[in-house]
């Protein structure tokens, strides 16, 4: 079902006439924005539609259906009128073209706060005019073409406050949800067709049985092969059973086997990680030991310039000042010298004792040791070395100093930089390297294991129940052969009648049960494909979506396989949200599957979507992620927020998708609330939506197109 | 690893025609009666009891064999 307008009329809190308009659902926009502040009535659309699709309401019945009346209208209106209350909409039912459907009552004042109501009735144009009447529907058959299209059981699941279905098909309690979506998506009618086509054979048995009393041999006979049908039939269910448990099988297995493949891979990505883990540690020991090395070389440099560095700016100063010396015959001063030649030169001490050979050694060796002399060789080699102005070595070992202090300064940067590199590298590896997938991938093999043979018990279980209805029916084209022969003349024709209408019951219930096995198979594997297109590249990480065989309702499950029953951040919203979105596009197929088969049945088309507050359990992340996730999963989306529902992150996601916005302004009184409360910014514009009226006056809401 | 850089491409939307292959397979006469019992089952069909559609899938049945 989609929609051109859907209009309100005095509906609840809604006065006077408000209409929203939809796209054209082959638009490339399909997001309708209704913005509204809170508590003013964005959860009434939903309950104007239901009220129109169904004509009732969860709390309402017909003595309270005044209270559905707008206050405003009903207080505008005199005793005694008539107030005119409805909900209306042009819409597509199916493949249909568009129709004007309206549900109306009317509401009258009939003493001091006593209303009555009469209706609800559903009118429908009958020509596609604007100015058309509209006519009461006389035969329900516009009422079933509704919920075919959209069945009561269904409505929360594609129109949701919150979470579609009331957030139940996440709850344990899903398999409520089971019976509704069995019969949407068409199962139950193959179970339902089984019943019919199973009581049928068992009357014409019966009518056999009797017909075949007085006949002997016949009905012996006759009793034999129902003993054999019976056991047939038993076996045909359980072969169907077994069936289903090897598919089932097969399915685990082959899940379980990629499973494998995937761990398999991610295990050799362990080894290449731990090989990554290695060499880092190891340039992380090198460059320790670079740093230690090149942190020696620093202070043994330091050390060792003995703060000659320093002195480079004085040098020439010095070797002028020695200069000077040298000329003035001070350098060497040789005062020392010459005082100590002089006393080895004379034979007598000046005490006058004789020099003997002690004395003179004594004399020698202070002559080489004393420090004046070695002050003045070193002053000596001074003014030699400095002689040569600023091309001399010590200019020029002074003037490398700092070169090979940077250099060694660089190494030790180089040496912090590698060491921190590689342990940042290695915190990131061991995490990753402890997660190795090694052991999950033997647990992994071992369930494999245990399914592949669990597969072949369940083949040789299925192959032998084949093999005995085999037999069986063969038991069964004998026993019909001896039927015939044996058939009384007496009747002859009744009983052929009915020996053929039994044969084509059991075939009849036979191909049914086919089909239906063939139809759950194609449901289920559809329903998977599509939900696993909508929800695996939505969300992070590993986790996939998996559709339950037994309630047909989705799971996620992680990397290995298992069920991941609480996920945060709103993944099962957008799970439940995939869900929904996938089962309109499936029954939507299997109409036209089941039409081109040449079933009767109405063509569903495409389903719109209306969502109120979609992002209520979701943190800030998985609103950006819901929001990311809604623009094209349905021709039309209405989306229902309020400004706790619209962050920057929100809109920035929905904006370019949105077809058309519309604000619900709330009308009261201002003194109650916080205006700020009431502001929206929306395509580049702000918005309020608060209305002041008087104190006295119940507060009421219409719509504004933005 | 972020939903950007997940694999995106889709497993095509396609049905995979089992039904019609069950359908196909059978002969005439047997895919009209699966056919006609299914419809039976149709929401069009709310007034029929249990009873009625026997009934009738067994007027039919008797029909098809005389």
């Amino acid at each position: 079902m989609v929609f051109e307008r859907i209009t309100l009329h005095n509906f609840q809190r809604y006065h006077g006439t408000s209409s929203i308009d939809f796209p054209d659902p082959d638009q490339s926009k399909s997001i309708v924005l209704v913005l509204a502040p809170n508590n003013s009535g964005k959860t009434t659309v939903l309950r104007a539609l239901e009220f129109l699709l169904f004509g009732h309401l969860h709390g309402y019945d017909r003595s309270t259906l005044w209270n559905l009346a707008n206050y405003h209208a009903r207080q505008s209106t005199p005793q005694g009128e008539n107030l005119s209350v409805w909900v209306e909409a042009r819409l597509r039912i199916g493949n249909n073209e568009p129709i004007t459907i309206r549900r109306e009552f009317s509401v009258r004042q009939t003493g001091p706060d006593r209303w009555a109501a009469e209706g609800p009735y559903l009118l429908s144009k009958k020509i596609d005019r604007p100015t058309a009447d509209l006519i009461p529907e006389a035969d329900g058959s516009l009422q079933s073409q509704i919920e075919a299209d959209v069945p009561p059981d269904l409505f929360s699941w594609f129109y949701f406050a919150g979470e579609p279905a009331n957030g139940r098909m996440s709850s344990s309690n899903s398999m409520a949800l089971t019976e509704p979506l069995r019969k949407a998506i068409q199962i139950r009618r193959w179970s339902d067709a089984i019943f019919t086509a199973k009581e049928t054979l068992n009357n014409l048995r019966k009518q056999l049985k009797k017909a075949s009393e007085s006949h002997g041999a016949y009905a012996e006979l006759l009793r034999r092969k129902d003993v054999v049908t019976r056991n047939r039939d038993s076996n045909r269910e359980a072969l169907i059973e077994a069936h289903n448990r090897l598919n089932e099988l097969k399915s685990e297995f082959q899940e379980l086997d990629s499973e494998c493949l995937r761990t398999s891979k991610k295990a050799e990505e362990s080894q290449e990680l731990y090989q990554r883990l290695k060499d880092q540690e190891q340039k992380r020991d090198r460059a320790k030991d670079l740093l230690q090395k090149s942190e020696k070389d620093v202070a043994s440099l330091i050390a060792r310039s003995a703060g000659l560095p320093l002195l480079e700016p004085g040098l020439p100063e010095i070797g002028k000042r020695l200069k000077e010396l040298r000329n003035a015959n001070l350098l060497p001063a040789d005062i020392s010298k010459g005082f100590i030649e002089r006393l080895l030169a004379a034979s007598q001490c000046v005490c006058g004792r004789d020099h003997d050979d002690g004395a003179r050694q004594h004399l020698e060796s202070y002559l080489e040791q004393t420090l004046a002399s070695r002050t003045n060789n070193d002053l000596v080699n001074l003014a030699n070395a400095l002689e040569g102005g600023e091309s001399s070595p010590i200019y020029e070992s002074i003037q490398n100093y700092p070169k090979r202090l940077q250099s060694a300064i660089g190494r030790k940067s180089e040496a912090v930089r590698d060491q921190k590199q590689a342990e940042e590298a290695i915190s990131d590896l061991e995490p990753r390297v402890e997660s190795s997938s090694i052991e999950t991938f033997s647990r992994l093999i071992k369930q494999r294991n245990e399914v592949s043979s669990k597969v072949r018990t369940q083949e040789r279980e299925t192959d032998e129940l084949a093999r005995t209805i085999k037999t069986q029916e063969n038991t069964l084209q004998g026993l019909k052969d001896d039927l015939t022969k044996a058939r009384p003349k007496r009747g002859a024709d009744k009983l052929a009648l009915l020996e053929g209408a039994i044969k084509v019951s059991e075939k009849l219930v036979e191909n049914l049960q086919e089909g239906q096995q063939t139809f759950q198979n194609t449901v289920y594997d559809l329903l998977q494909q599509r939900l696993s297109a909508h929800f695996d590249p939505a969300v992070s990480g590993d986790n996939r979506a998996k559709l339950d065989r037994q309630t047909l309702l989705p799971v996620i499950i992680d990397s290995a396989g298992n069920t991941i029953k609480n996920a945060g951040g709103g993944e099962t919203q957008v799970l439940s949200i995939a869900f929904v979105v996938s089962l309109a596009e499936l029954r939507s197929q299997i109409n036209k599957d089941m039409k081109e088969a040449g079933l009767a049945g109405r063509l569903l088309g495409e389903q719109s979507f209306i969502l109120d507050s979609p992002f209520t359990s979701a943190d800030h992340n998985y609103m950006r992620a819901i929001a990311d996730f809604l623009p094209n999963k349905a021709p039309q989306l209405l989306v229902l927020l309020a400004k706790q529902n619209w962050p920057d992150t929100v809109r920035e996601a929905l904006e370019p998708h949105i077809a058309s916005a519309y604000g619900v302004t709330l009308h009261t009184s201002a003194k109650a609330h916080d205006p700020s409360s009431f502001e929206f910014e929306v395509s580049g514009k702000s918005i309020c939506l608060l209305q002041e009226i008087e104190d006295t006056e119940e507060s009421y809401t219409t719509f504004s197109k933005i | 690893m972020p939903p950007s850089e997940k694999d995106n491409d889709s497993t095509p939307l396609e049905t995979t025609n089992q039904l019609r292959e069950f359908f196909d397979a059978l002969p005439e006469a047997e895919r009209d009666l699966v056919i006609t019992t299914l419809d039976l089952q149709m929401a069009n069909n709310p007034a029929l009891s249990a009873k009625e559609k026997q009934s009738k899938l067994e007027a039919l049945i008797l029909k098809q064999v005389s």
